[in-house]
């Protein structure tokens, strides 16, 4: 009795000097997370791990991504009693509610969005719970502080904030619009009904898409045009002074 | 009393297996004095006054001895402190890139690396872990004794002015003191003369000191936990190898305890330990012999048992996410890697023929478990287990030496040379190897040219242990050193088979550090042994005797 009595005890230490108690807190549950809430995960294994229950915070305060769909696993995944590896969860996030949710019209491109996938943890999954929440994920700004933003993505293209999410270039490399870029993409691109369109005549669709796309003249500011093939070109606009500027031209509509 | 009535020179023990225990050199008897009496027939007075000057002669040098052993240990502790430290620190810190491990164990702390976002932790070592707060899976139970020694270096981070909640450095600092412990303790507990002691420890500190080793203390790894555990274990099996006193059986227990929670695979060190634990019957015990083997060895059976049952638990207290993770990859890693013959390979470790067949072919593109459907995965689940792995490998011979083939390329390689030693304020270019000192590494292009020189070492330097053991007349002392060079060929085939069937091929040289240190051990553990083998016994002065005379009772003959 006794030497089970001092196995115990020594099996009480090695469980305290092995292991500590984990720091992790238990959080918010993936169920009570809603469209447009905000997450910061400042640290890559937070943002790249299955599941995700750290508080919510303010969409205004530094965070990495921004939830734009919650909703429920169905079909086969749903019905297996451990949760799935993330390589076949990831597929279930649906893009189309993207453009809505961002705010985007016809004369709007969204670019370098990505979608970041959250799971219940496993604790949850095996209570039945089946949440996916579908996150968007900004391109980095600063390589040190990584897809961070301090706006919320929610009808973000009717707002100046925007340039975080449009495509822009800084001489023959492409850039979200929030980087310094000299070029700016037009949306959309042309297309001619027959082979044996001309170079002016793609410049001038060109210029009427940019001109829809400003919302205005094209005073100051040059269209460039680059084919694709024989039907098809890109648009990128340009200030005459080839300025370098971290703000969007798009104005119209919005 | 008869069985103690020989007279016999301190090198010369009676029985090894049994008397060998007591030092007698160092002890002295009125027995032996009556016996000596009696077979030398030497007249009282004489007897008298040599006993009296040996008493006062060995007492004088024991004292001597002791101090001079003191010294030695003490200034080979602190300079291979200093070594270490200089060559961790001067000119700029060096350590070992992360490859993930670090979130695992100072998330604990409720840490997180300072470095910038895109930074790559495995081609720099960033040395900061500042506070963060970790919710949900992100931070999931972590066991293993460096979380002792992390807790410890947390607690000196302030007092040294480092940044963050934790620094490495001052892990790094921590465990270059406890690098100048483990050589002074060895300095101190290796026989020989005091230049013996202090070159033997100090090829033991220069493993440590070691480009392939000494950049883990300075790293969020577990292997300064493993590394240091083992090198206290070195000291404390030479310490039982004297004898088994209580202390003693419980030091290496606890000791042995605290390196087999480093990590998985060190698991394994629990056969050599038990071993040890129970080689040498209990000293109080040892005149027991009515008593039979096993009753005289009670304390060291009990605390074997306690040292398989610490780890069990280790083993069953790991996350089992971990471990199942561990055995996907041995299975696809190790037995289904370039295997033309998968399919029947997956059918004996217990997968139906069509099973087997999706899997090898999964298997062939180089996929993981991840990729396999929820049935397979199932399976996969039910039929690999740890047990059918070692059964695996006993009933496929041609697995187990393509699997020891691995091993000992991964020995050869010696360091992680995929790991950045540097921090990025180095000014060099990402994962670049720091080589501030690397007499191991500069001779292990031997083995990495000839792996199987490896075996040669490991069976010689046993061998060699099994010579000094099995010789009479040799000092406890001595003796221990070949008992230690027999246990650590032990450790490492231990080792080596926990590695290969735990985790298999892949990160295989990082896995088998602690293989690699003990390895490089030998080398100053065989040339020790060698020279006790060859060199150590010295002349019985009975032969020099002239029969009837009483020179044998000059003190320094039979000293």
């Amino acid at each position: 009795m006794t030497l089970r009595v001092l196995l115990m005890y020594l099996m009480a230490g090695l469980t305290a000097s092995c292991g500590l108690a984990p720091a992790a807190a238990t959080g918010r549950p993936s169920a009570a997370m809603p469209v447009g809430s905000c997450h910061r995960m400042s640290q890559p294994e937070e943002l790249y791990h299955v599941s995700d229950v750290a508080p919510p915070v303010s969409c205004t305060e530094p965070h990495q991504t921004e939830t734009y769909l919650v909703t429920r696993l169905s079909g086969a995944l749903a019905t297996e009693p451990d949760r799935p590896s993330p390589d076949r969860l990831r597929a279930a996030c649906d893009y189309r509610p993207i453009r809505p949710y961002l705010g985007a019209r016809r004369k709007d491109a969204q670019w370098g969005i990505e979608i970041q996938a959250k799971f219940p943890t496993r604790a949850e999954w095996a209570a039945g719970n089946r949440t996916l929440r579908c996150d968007l994920l900004v391109p980095t700004l600063h390589t040190d502080l990584g897809p961070q933003l301090t706006a919320p993505l929610r009808g973000i293209m009717r707002h100046p904030q925007s340039v975080l999410v449009r495509r822009c270039r800084r001489e023959t490399v492409d850039v979200v619009c929030a980087l310094p870029h000299d070029q700016e993409w037009v949306e959309p691109p042309i297309y001619l009904a027959h082979d044996d369109s001309t170079p002016s005549q793609m410049k001038h669709l060109c210029q009427a898409n940019a001109r829809a796309y400003t919302g205005g003249t094209l005073d100051g500011l040059a269209v460039t045009v680059e084919p694709v093939d024989t039907r098809q070109a890109h648009c990128w606009l340009r200030h005459d002074d080839d300025a370098v500027t971290t703000t969007t031209l798009r104005g119209g509509s919005r | 009393m008869t069985s103690r009535t020989r007279i016999s020179p301190p090198d010369t023990t009676a029985d090894d297996h049994e008397l060998g225990e007591h030092d007698h050199s160092r002890e002295w008897s009125p027995e032996q004095d009556q016996d000596f009496g009696r077979s030398r027939c030497v007249d009282d007075h004489e007897l008298g006054t040599a006993r009296s000057g040996l008493i006062r002669l060995r007492s004088h040098r024991a004292r001597r001895g002791r101090r001079s052993a003191l010294i030695t240990a003490i200034l080979t502790g602190l300079a291979w402190a200093g070594v270490m430290l200089a060559r961790l620190f001067a000119g700029g810190p060096v350590g070992v890139g992360d490859q993930g491990d670090g979130r695992r164990l100072l998330c604990t702390f409720g840490a997180a690396n300072g470095r910038p976002w895109n930074a790559d932790t495995s081609d720099y070592v960033f040395t900061a872990w500042v506070p963060h707060a970790w919710f949900g899976e992100t931070c999931e139970l972590y066991r293993s004794t460096q979380l002792g020694l992390l807790w410890l270096a947390k607690q000196v981070n302030g007092p040294l002015g480092l940044p963050g909640l934790v620094d490495l450095r001052g892990l790094g600092v921590l465990s270059t003191l406890l690098v100048g412990v483990i050589v002074g303790l060895l300095a101190w507990l290796l026989p020989g003369r005091w230049w013996v002691r202090a070159g033997a420890a100090s090829a033991i500190g220069l493993v440590y000191a070691d480009a392939a080793f000494a950049g883990f203390f300075v790293s969020p790894h577990t292997e300064p936990a493993a590394l240091l555990g083992v090198g206290f274990l070195l000291a404390a099996l030479l310490l039982l190898g004297r004898g088994a006193t209580l202390p003693r059986l419980l030091l290496t227990t606890i000791v042995a305890i605290f390196t087999i929670g480093a990590q998985v695979q060190t698991a394994a060190l629990a056969v050599p330990v038990c071993v040890a634990l129970i080689w040498l019957p209990y000293r109080r015990l040892v005149r027991w012999r009515w008593a039979g083997p096993v009753l005289r060895r009670i304390p060291g059976i009990v605390l074997s048992l306690v040292v398989i049952a610490a780890a069990s638990f280790h083993l069953a207290a790991q996350p089992e996410t971990q471990m199942e993770a561990a055995r996907h990859g041995v299975v696809f890693g190790s037995i289904l890697y370039g295997n033309t013959g998968a399919a029947k390979d997956l059918q004996d470790l217990g997968f139906d023929a069509p099973s087997a067949a999706a899997i090898s072919e999964i298997a062939a593109t180089n996929a993981g478990v991840g990729s396999l459907p929820p049935v397979l995965v199932a399976m996969f689940k039910e039929n690999v287990t740890t047990a059918g792995i070692v059964a695996f490998y006993l009933t496929h011979p041609a697995h187990a030496v393509r699997a020891v083939g691995w091993g000992l390329e991964g020995i050869g390689r010696f360091s992680v040379d995929y790991l950045g030693s540097y921090p990025p304020d180095a000014g060099l270019p990402p994962g670049a190897r720091e080589h501030r000192i690397a007499a191991y590494s500069w001779f292990w292009g031997t083995f990495r040219v000839a792996p199987a020189f490896l075996l040669l070492l490991w069976v010689a330097t046993f061998a060699a242990g099994r010579s000094v053991v099995r010789r009479r007349r040799v000092k406890p002392a001595r003796k221990a050193v070949g008992r230690l060079a027999m246990l650590v060929p032990l450790m490492i085939v231990a080792q080596f088979g926990a590695v290969l069937i735990l985790l298999g091929r892949a990160d295989i040289t990082r896995h088998l550090t602690v293989v690699s240190f003990l390895t490089a051990v030998c080398i100053p553990l065989l040339t020790l042994a060698l020279c006790i083998r060859f060199r150590g016994v010295r002349p019985n002065p009975r032969r020099r005797d002239a029969p009837g005379m009483p020179n044998s009772c000059k003190p320094e003959l039979v000293r």
